[in-house]
């Protein structure tokens, strides 16, 4: 149960860390699978200093879990220096849960903050979930760094490590190597934590 | 009289086309370029050809035969999320083949 949980926290920091607020009339296709769970989310950023969201997941082992969730994502600020950029964004979702057993209501709350450049990668956030009476904190942190500097509409490839503490595990930080390419508008992330959970994430902007 | 003749009808088939440049801070992944060629896609003919953002120098390039002023760009580059910092202009005229003038592109083979 508890194992289920985390990977539904670990699956909704996923979504965090892409960009939650992108470009006027951007919209954002987002899909994470891996063996038990799915989850699908569409954005649209009316202007770019927020974006709307829609989200369904699907977990098959914490009793057929399935939610359906509105959002409300926000730029607080972005500082744009030279060769890098700096970003701090919050969000606020709600919505329908069900599984075999009971169903109500479902949200969580985020802050994130991240900073980029070519060559370096840095992002944090703090995520509150609320599910089943009770609401769970997760921390995260990333760092990745891109073996090689590419231009446009070539391959970026960036090497990523991540590190996340679930408070309600009370247990160690997991630690999740994982790797990322851009390619145009197409974006996947793939990787695995060191207890084998593996994952794909593809996300395609328009 | 031929000249002029000659001259007015290269000035129908040319039109003018501007390239524009603008320096914007910040950019620094395939996400910047998406957003710079989601706003000016509107006055451009192609989006590939006619827009490039240069992840080095931070410059986009929009290449148009569209009026675009300063406040419109500046609006378009805030819409992608950014600033921008410095506008140029470059005005060229481009000369237009109508397709009737144009050498059909066929390959004869001469059988000896």
């Amino acid at each position: 149960m508890k194992k289920c949980l985390s990977t539904l926290i670990l699956l909704l920091s996923f979504s965090a860390y892409s960009h939650p607020v992108i470009y006027k009339d951007g919209w954002v296709y987002w899909a994470n699978l891996a063996p038990d769970m799915n989850s699908l989310r569409i954005s649209y950023t009316p202007n770019p200093k927020y974006s709307l969201e829609v989200n369904s997941t699907w977990l098959q082992n914490l009793n057929e879990y399935r939610d359906y969730t509105f959002g409300f994502n926000y730029l607080f600020k972005r500082w744009l220096a030279k060769e890098s950029q700096g970003n701090i964004y919050g969000a606020i979702h709600g919505g329908y849960y069900k599984d075999d057993r009971n169903d109500g209501f479902a949200g969580h709350a985020m802050l994130m903050g991240d900073w980029e450049s070519r060559k370096h990668y840095s992002a944090a956030s703090a995520m509150a979930f609320y599910y089943n009476d009770d609401v769970k904190m997760k921390y995260s942190a990333r760092y990745g760094i891109a073996p090689y500097i590419a231009g446009m509409n070539t391959l970026q490839t960036w090497l990523i490590a991540q590190v996340e503490y679930f408070r309600a595990n009370d247990k160690n930080p997991t630690f999740t190597p994982m790797i990322r390419f851009f390619y145009k508008n197409v974006l996947w992330e793939t990787g695995a934590n060191l207890k084998g959970d593996f994952f794909l994430t593809l996300m395609v902007h328009f | 009289m031929k000249k002029l003749i000659f001259t007015l009808l290269l000035l129908s088939f040319s039109s003018i086309a501007e390239e524009i440049q603008v320096h914007v801070p910040g950019m620094v992944c395939q996400m910047c370029v998406q957003g710079m060629q989601k706003q000016f896609k509107s006055v451009v003919e192609n989006v590939e050809k006619d827009i490039s953002v240069d992840l080095d120098t931070k410059i986009v390039t929009v290449k148009t035969k569209s009026e675009i002023s300063d406040e419109d760009i500046k609006k378009r580059v805030q819409d992608a999320g950014y600033n921008a910092e410095k506008i140029i202009r470059v005005v060229k005229t481009q000369t237009l083949k109508p397709k009737a003038l144009e050498v059909p592109k066929k390959v004869i083979e001469i059988k000896k």
